[in-house]
């Protein structure tokens, strides 16, 4: 069996271990993804079953209505901040963390890029990444 | 001539304003700022002594830097967003992040540090001045 993906927030009171293989891992550039980030972009790894997650701590939830319409909700540090997981109510099953809150970055292997059409003109991202100016066929 | 930002979270519960310029806009790709962000890097825009404005109750997350700097991480408590960083021991500086002005496009990144710590997928403008750790001062 391979290694979990393991990850948490800055200041440790939030940590989740996923025992699965990544379903879509992109960039997304859409404006909920810019104010989540505080910059262009955010980086996201998606898992198919919420049920092969395990999360110690808890994490504060906020809901909202994404450009594409569908309700999401995110999931961040109450102490630190830090930006951890986001839900999909169109896909209650998914469970999508932010690539910066993994204990090994390198596990995050960008696929694509989304919502090109909200991107900020100084935001750079991988060129040879695929690029979708919102959200990529499904 | 005077320029203005302003700026909040994605909820509206916190909001400032800034009137001066900013003495530096970056990109830092530390390990804090990937976790503070969620992706490879963190950018910021720096203002120091100029008239700044808060409303809202922001939650406060303070960490010290590898230089023994004291930085206070202002984040929503409703929604989350990072929305500002103030320093107790240098209390004229202010900083923001560039999504959290309502234009975005006011922020022009002059340089990227800690190019040390990305992760190769994060990348950057190769046009820009690029630091392993800090900018020489």
């Amino acid at each position: 069996m391979s290694a979990p993906y393991t990850g948490g927030c800055a200041c440790g009171a939030v940590r989740y271990r996923i025992f699965d293989e990544p379903m879509f891992q992109p960039d997304c550039q859409c404006r909920d993804c810019q104010r989540m980030s505080g910059t262009g972009h955010g980086s996201y790894v998606a898992f198919a079953n919420r049920a092969n997650v395990m999360i110690e701590g808890e994490a504060r939830e906020w809901s909202f209505t994404g450009d594409s319409g569908n309700m999401k909700t995110r999931g961040f540090c109450p102490g630190c901040g830090s930006p951890l997981y986001l839900l999909s109510a169109a896909s209650p099953q998914m469970f999508t963390i932010h690539a910066g809150s993994l204990d090994d970055p390198d596990d995050y292997k960008p696929q694509a890029v989304m919502y090109r059409t909200s991107a900020q003109a100084w935001d750079y991202f991988d060129p040879a990444l695929p690029g979708f100016d919102k959200l990529p066929p499904m | 001539m005077t320029q203005l930002y302003s700026g909040g979270c994605a909820c509206g519960a916190v909001r400032f304003e800034i009137d001066g310029a900013p003495v530096d806009m970056n990109h830092c790709q530390c390990r804090t700022c990937q976790r503070g962000s969620g992706t490879g890097h963190g950018s910021h825009l720096t203002f120091v002594g100029a008239a700044v404005t808060t409303h809202g109750a922001p939650s406060h997350w303070v960490a010290t830097g590898e230089l023994g700097t004291r930085k206070s991480r202002a984040f929503c408590p409703t929604c989350g967003s990072p929305v500002y960083m103030t320093f107790p021991d240098m209390p004229d500086v202010f900083v923001t992040f560039p999504a959290s002005l309502d234009d975005p496009s006011q922020f022009a990144p002059q340089y990227v540090m800690w190019t040390a710590a990305a992760p190769a997928w994060d990348r950057r403008d190769t046009e820009l001045p690029a630091f392993e750790k800090m900018p020489p001062r």
